[in-house]
């Protein structure tokens, strides 16, 4: 899976690490501004939940080809399903959160079950017009309230 | 595990029962609940608002979210008020996608934040925005 300008790291607390090592990467594959904001982010909670539910230890694969960034994150429990993606933003609770965030703030966010644990696979496309300006059509989440019993 | 987020409190002493803090830093999973920890050293029981200038909190995660909201809850039950300001383009765009832009005060900037709670009260000599 790992092509040669692929890099494998292995998942721990270091989340300031990580995150630095991924910005390195995508600027250097051209993902700029928001988009790379947005996928240090998206990451970052792959890796929570990886921290949090999916047994503490895992892998970050990230490699690009001529068209995509790919990140896979994979942990070693395998409980990770698409049934735990909110069909859409959760309300009146922060659980949820972090796979709501990853389903707004990556162009691909897919999630697989495979012989070694769950895993999480986030891209982004390097040659939509949104890659080139840095600016991601952002889609409104909608206006409702949150509850105030937050 | 990431460095410690600081939390500084640089409140104006004109400015009654409204603690403003400063803070600087990585907010994320694995030291939020040492945040929320010295967050809540440092607010102690005072009653009133709090202002927390994000300026220098580069970047926050859901877990991040999670003690911001812990913390406006205490707030709350105090009978308080909670605005956040100056939040970087980061925090900005995470508050925005999780709909808490509107569970929070945010302001543009710290004077910005005291004027939307003291409205009455003269301009402090506080900078928005900038390092402190």
């Amino acid at each position: 899976m790992i092509g040669d300008h692929g890099q494998r790291w292995p998942i721990d607390e270091d989340l300031s690490a990580l995150r630095e090592r991924l910005h390195h990467y995508a600027a250097q594959a051209g993902i700029r501004g928001e988009r790379l904001n947005d996928l240090l982010l998206a990451t970052n909670e792959a890796v929570i939940n990886v921290l949090e539910h999916g047994g503490g230890k895992g892998t970050v694969d990230v490699w690009q080809d001529e068209t995509h960034l790919t990140i896979d994150v994979t942990d070693t429990v395998g409980l990770l399903t698409t049934e735990h993606i909110p069909a859409k933003r959760p309300t009146g609770t922060i659980r949820g959160f972090g796979l709501w965030l990853m389903t707004q703030l990556c162009d691909e966010f897919t999630i697989e079950q495979l012989a070694e644990g769950s895993r999480v696979r986030l891209r982004m496309n390097l040659r939509s017009p949104a890659a080139r300006t840095g600016a991601l059509n952002q889609e409104d989440p909608g206006q409702e309230q949150v509850r105030a019993s937050l | 595990m990431s460095t410690a987020v600081r939390v500084t409190d640089v409140s104006d002493p004109s400015v009654k029962e409204m603690v403003l803090l400063s803070l600087a830093g990585e907010l994320d999973y694995t030291n939020a609940e040492r945040f929320r920890h010295d967050l809540h050293q440092v607010i102690g029981q005072d009653r009133g608002d709090l202002v927390m200038d994000l300026t220098d909190l580069t970047f926050c995660d859901s877990t991040g979210i999670q003690a911001f909201l812990n913390t406006r809850k205490i707030v709350q039950d105090r009978g308080g008020s909670i605005v956040l300001a100056s939040p970087h383009p980061r925090l900005k765009r995470i508050l925005h996608l999780t709909g808490l832009a509107q569970a929070f005060g945010v302001q543009p900037t710290v004077a910005d934040a005291v004027r939307a709670l003291r409205p009455q009260q003269p301009a402090p000599d506080i900078h928005g925005g900038g390092p402190s």
